[in-house]
């Protein structure tokens, strides 16, 4: 099949269809919808479901459910719709139970606005959530890539029986692009049989559970997912970089459509004499810590570009220990920061006019 | 090319969703522009929160084009905004009124509580057909939206527009098969291609441009990593990224 051309929005649902997801339930709320509109077409001709629930916190609960049951399942939804989802994904986090939650950010906090942002970066990364646990959390750049990453969630989500986030700005979920979902990988199966909730027929029945009133296996749970986790943080980084061959004095961090704006600004820089390097984080939980360290410790200043106040900043500041100033440049309430104010910011620090 | 539009003609252009039908009323709107014809853009879409014809407000009033879109507070909102000025554009006999609706059937529901406004008047209503999108894809599946579209907005479609594009990665060949599909289209639904779009940087290579039926598409809605998008400080801010530093300090 030749590419398509497609909204960010329709991509994530058709990747979820070839990802072998049969469960959708969301509820409504800009700038996602397009998804439901696409699955409640698209999800009878795979034989699966998709079911909008009187609210997000149904719809995680039903996710809950749905990933007990061995499912592949996920929901979309946007800032204010993932903050009442917190509480059901932490008990899912608890249960270790595998599902995907799509962010597609828009402005906040409160209602905020419909237009693109990535003020949810500590939302998704730090927890929202109650208790030790951790999202696996990956940022797309294009739409192709937020195929990919969809795909590639599902797999993660099952590998490591842990909910996997996509943190996407409004941009990547309205903006329109081509698509080839040919080249991409077949979804992995994962044998699930020895932990799934599905009728217990002819075998000793499986309890999923997250209430531990004995402190012993409480803490023996929480190790075990600890353990998870460090093995997530060594074996799923990703990243990308970009224009580091000339040594740039300057490194801009950014991550998903902003690193894209950042890129158009580093050619413009590089037409007046100026080179500036990119750290694309695509794993945002796990950080790619040690990369970026590797790539900053080369240059003189580090510079964070996010639509949101300073988020990621503080990524970028664990990774790089003190050991080199690290600017901020960032745009709130929908607004899309410029090449153009990137390029200035850029001279700025490097003290051209 | 020329449009040769009566002035008092209603241009509507409906389709799948994401087919383009902003990009090509907004281009039919310039085009028209240089004509000298008086001519109103009216933003209809209910249905997408971004990318609509609104976000290039200024750079169509540079061409003298009027936009009816709402404003202030209520532009950058996803609410279902008829404004009462469209309904009267309509009614002028001395405005070419284009009307830029939402997409697929539940964009153009809008189309029929409009319709008394402009029933008895010529009008042409132009279905934006991309064989690259997925639900048009196929003859069935195009003619099955025009239906579902036809039924919603209780009028009839009366022209094809071929728009078989895939952005950056649009060929000539991809053109001209995108062409013979949308006669297809046209032919099972009895209505005639009216417009073939040719993307500026392809328009030099495309032969047979002698017949009146090409429109030269120039995009406006670019990503605000493109250099001239509406969304960059470079060009007129009407979009996502509409304020500029000035404006907040």
């Amino acid at each position: 099949m030749a590419k398509l051309l497609m909204k960010g929005n329709e991509a994530i649902a058709e990747a979820a269809i070839r990802a072998g997801a049969k469960h959708y339930f969301a509820y409504p709320i800009t700038p996602q919808n397009e998804v439901s509109e696409y699955l409640s077409r698209r999800m009878p001709e795979v034989g699966g479901c998709f079911l909008q629930m009187e609210s997000e916190v149904a719809v995680i609960n039903t996710l809950f459910g749905a990933a007990a049951a061995g499912i592949r399942a996920f929901t979309t939804s946007s800032s204010p719709g993932i903050s009442l989802m917190s509480e059901g994904l932490s008990y899912i986090t608890a249960a270790n139970l595998p599902t995907v939650v799509v962010n597609m950010c828009r402005a906040g906090p409160g209602l905020g606005g419909i237009l693109p942002s990535q003020g949810d970066y500590r939302q998704m990364t730090k927890g929202g959530g109650h208790g030790d646990y951790h999202l696996i959390v990956l940022a797309p750049a294009s739409v192709q890539e937020a195929v990919e990453l969809m795909m590639l969630a599902f797999d993660l989500a099952d590998k490591y029986r842990n909910p996997v986030g996509i943190l996407a700005d409004g941009l990547i979920g309205q903006m329109m692009e081509p698509v080839d979902f040919d080249a991409l990988p077949k979804p992995t199966v994962y044998d699930k049989s020895d932990w799934i909730t599905d009728g217990a027929k002819n075998r000793e029945p499986h309890l999923i559970r997250t209430l531990f009133l004995d402190p012993v296996p409480g803490e023996i749970e929480n190790r075990k997912r600890a353990e998870k986790y460090r093995q997530i943080e060594k074996n799923e980084t990703r990243y990308e970089i970009y224009n580091l061959e000339n040594h740039p004095k300057l490194v801009i961090v950014a991550f998903g459509t902003i690193a894209r704006v950042c890129k158009t600004a580093i050619d413009e820089l590089k037409t007046m004499g100026i080179e500036v390097g990119l750290f694309r984080p695509i794993s945002l939980y796990p950080f790619p810590y040690t990369e970026l360290m590797q790539v900053g410790e080369k240059a003189q200043m580090l510079l964070s570009v996010e639509m949101s106040n300073g988020q990621l900043i503080d990524d970028v500041k664990m990774a790089m220990q003190g050991k080199k100033p690290i600017h901020f440049y960032g745009r709130q309430g929908g607004i899309v920061p410029a090449p153009d104010e990137i390029v200035e910011e850029a001279k700025k620090l490097f003290n051209v006019s | 090319m020329k449009v040769n539009l009566p002035t008092n003609q209603i241009n509507i252009f409906t389709g799948n969703y994401g087919s383009g039908k902003t990009e090509v009323a907004v281009n039919f709107a310039i085009m028209a522009s240089q004509e000298d014809l008086p001519i109103a853009v009216a933003d209809l879409d209910i249905v997408n929160p971004y990318f609509r014809s609104r976000e290039v407000k200024s750079l169509l009033q540079q061409y003298g084009i009027q936009v009816i879109a709402p404003e202030n507070d209520l532009h950058n909102s996803d609410l279902p905004i008829i404004l009462p000025h469209i309904r009267a554009t309509i009614e002028n006999p001395n405005v070419v009124t284009i009307l830029d609706v939402g997409g697929d059937p539940v964009g153009a529901t809008v189309l029929a509580s409009l319709k008394p406004a402009f029933e008895g008047k010529p009008y042409e209503m132009y279905f934006v057909l991309n064989q690259n999108r997925p639900f048009t894809s196929t003859i069935e599946g195009a003619v099955q939206l025009i239906h579902e579209i036809e039924q919603a907005s209780t009028c009839k479609v009366t022209a094809i527009v071929s728009n078989t594009h895939l952005l950056d990665e649009t060929t000539v060949e991809m053109i001209s098969e995108g062409t013979q599909f949308a006669e297809s289209v046209a032919h099972a639904v009895n209505v005639p291609l009216s417009y073939i779009v040719v993307p500026e940087s392809l328009w030099d290579k495309v032969s047979q441009k002698n017949s009146l039926k090409y429109l030269k598409m120039k995009r406006t809605l670019l990503p605000p990593w493109k250099l001239g998008s509406p969304y960059s400080t470079s060009g007129p801010r009407d979009g996502f990224a509409r304020l500029t530093k000035k404006n907040i300090t």
